[in-house]
């Protein structure tokens, strides 16, 4: 099922609730009656057709028209990803961190267990520096082409900046974050001593794996939307100067 | 065990949405791409290989004998969908499905196929136990050491200490250093003091 703008906003979630999560990012509240997508979506000034974009290609991998959520400017799609990043910090990763601390004080005795918590904060880590670099460098200079691409040319650091790191640079080394995830998760799934909790197991690796498809769908928007779309604009503006 | 991988080339699209969802349903088995043209399939196949392909009878009926090479040499299974029973089964394809075929046939020859791979997969040291030898250079790399260290300890090239780590990866399932030394302390071949 496609989503479109006549959909009942019940009607999705019933389809798959998965995408509360991604309604969340968009700072839409429960309680929306029998409302539209298009209805609910203008009474909180967003982007109909953006948000279908992201909700279908959320929903199913092979939905991924990324030619058309390429014609998006690239403030919208960095304000998503924006939302997204915060999302992870302030829900996904607290929570399987917050399940792996209570996995470690039901089993004093398995001592071994604390690898697992030492595992996870060196991913933490690793995943906050991502974010902070996406935040604080690629995204600020994605931004800044789109402005230039708009106004004109006047910052002429920017071209420097440009010829000294682009976004195919960024491209280039944009890590993989999902992977240490899968170790995780097969240690988990095959490797753990049989703790009584089994419950609790099966949270935290439901959550590792809703992250991972997350972060999948997440990297697929940075390197196949974002990415060529920037580097279009550089291409352009390269060739004026 | 990973799943068995399947390309569909096919130009209906209809009929290609029904191979998918065929293959997809089936245990152990997984799309990973479709195409609409055999020069699609060209271009992956110049670069990637995959385990089953599954040809469409408008692609079959043009299939030149270059491009069935290709598809040989890059799948390790064909499956063939043929108009009917009439065109003469190429021995090269594993299984001839036929459009009018009941769903349960299309099905059980997508398992056969499967199952067929899984053999080939089941195979290769995959899910089997760690070598003693393996378990000596698995402590050593939960233990921190560098490949070169490991290498000069155990003398063996810093090459094969490499091939062991794959081999390692592989059968366990887990590619970080940090991942392998958590497996090493819960089997116990080396003490969570020792890493700590
Ligand atoms: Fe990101
Ligand atoms: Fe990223």
């Amino acid at each position: 099922m496609h989503i479109a703008k006549d959909t009942k906003m019940g009607d999705v979630v019933h389809h798959n609730h998965s995408v509360l999560t991604v309604m969340l990012r968009f700072n839409i509240k429960l309680g929306f009656g029998d409302k539209t997508v298009d209805e609910v979506c203008s009474e909180y000034n967003i982007n109909t057709s953006f948000f279908l974009e992201i909700i279908n290609a959320f929903l199913d991998p092979n939905y991924f028209p990324s030619k058309h959520l390429r014609t998006f400017s690239v403030n919208l799609i960095i304000d998503y990803l924006l939302k997204t990043h915060y999302f992870y910090l302030t829900h996904k990763i607290p929570a399987i961190e917050c399940m792996i601390e209570q996995l470690i004080k039901e089993n004093q005795g398995e001592s071994d267990l604390r690898l697992i918590r030492k595992f996870f904060k060196e991913y933490k880590d690793e995943f906050i520096n991502h974010l902070k670099r996406e935040d604080e460098a690629v995204f600020p200079y994605a931004l800044r082409v789109e402005t230039a691409a708009i106004n004109g040319l006047n910052d002429t650091t920017l071209v420097k900046q440009m010829t000294k790191y682009s976004m195919n640079d960024y491209l280039n080394e944009h890590d993989n974050i999902e992977e240490k995830l899968f170790d995780l998760k097969n240690i988990l799934i095959k490797y753990i001593p049989p703790i009584s909790n089994q419950a609790l197991c099966i949270h935290i690796i439901e959550e590792l794996f809703s992250l991972e498809k997350d972060l999948h769908d997440h990297s697929r928007i940075e390197e196949k939307v974002l990415g060529p779309k920037v580097m279009e604009m550089e291409k352009q503006l390269l060739a004026h100067t | 065990m990973d799943k068995v991988a399947y390309i569909i080339v096919e130009p209906v699209p209809i009929v290609r949405w029904a191979l998918s969802r065929i293959v997809e349903e089936q245990p152990n088995s997984t799309v990973d791409k479709e195409f609409d043209s055999m020069h699609r399939l060209v271009d992956h196949l110049q670069k990637h290989s995959t385990d089953v392909t599954i040809v469409g009878q408008s692609i079959l009926l043009g299939l030149s004998a270059e491009h069935l090479k290709l598809i040989k040499s890059k799948s390790k299974l064909i499956v063939a969908l043929a108009e009917n029973e009439a065109q003469t089964p190429n021995p090269l394809f594993f299984e001839t499905i036929h459009q009018h075929d009941s769903l349960q046939n299309i099905q059980k020859a997508i398992r056969k196929a499967t199952c067929e791979m899984a053999k080939h997969k089941d195979n290769k040291p995959n899910g089997s136990a760690l070598s003693d030898r393996e378990i000596d250079i698995l402590k050593d790399i939960a233990l921190g050491l560098s490949a070169k260290e490991i290498a000069a300890k155990n003398f063996i090239s810093p090459h094969t200490v490499i091939t062991h780590r794959k081999n390692i990866t592989k059968k366990l399932g887990i590619k970080t250093t940090s991942g392998l030394t958590i497996y090493a302390v819960l089997n116990k071949h080396i003490r969570i003091e020792e890493v700590e």
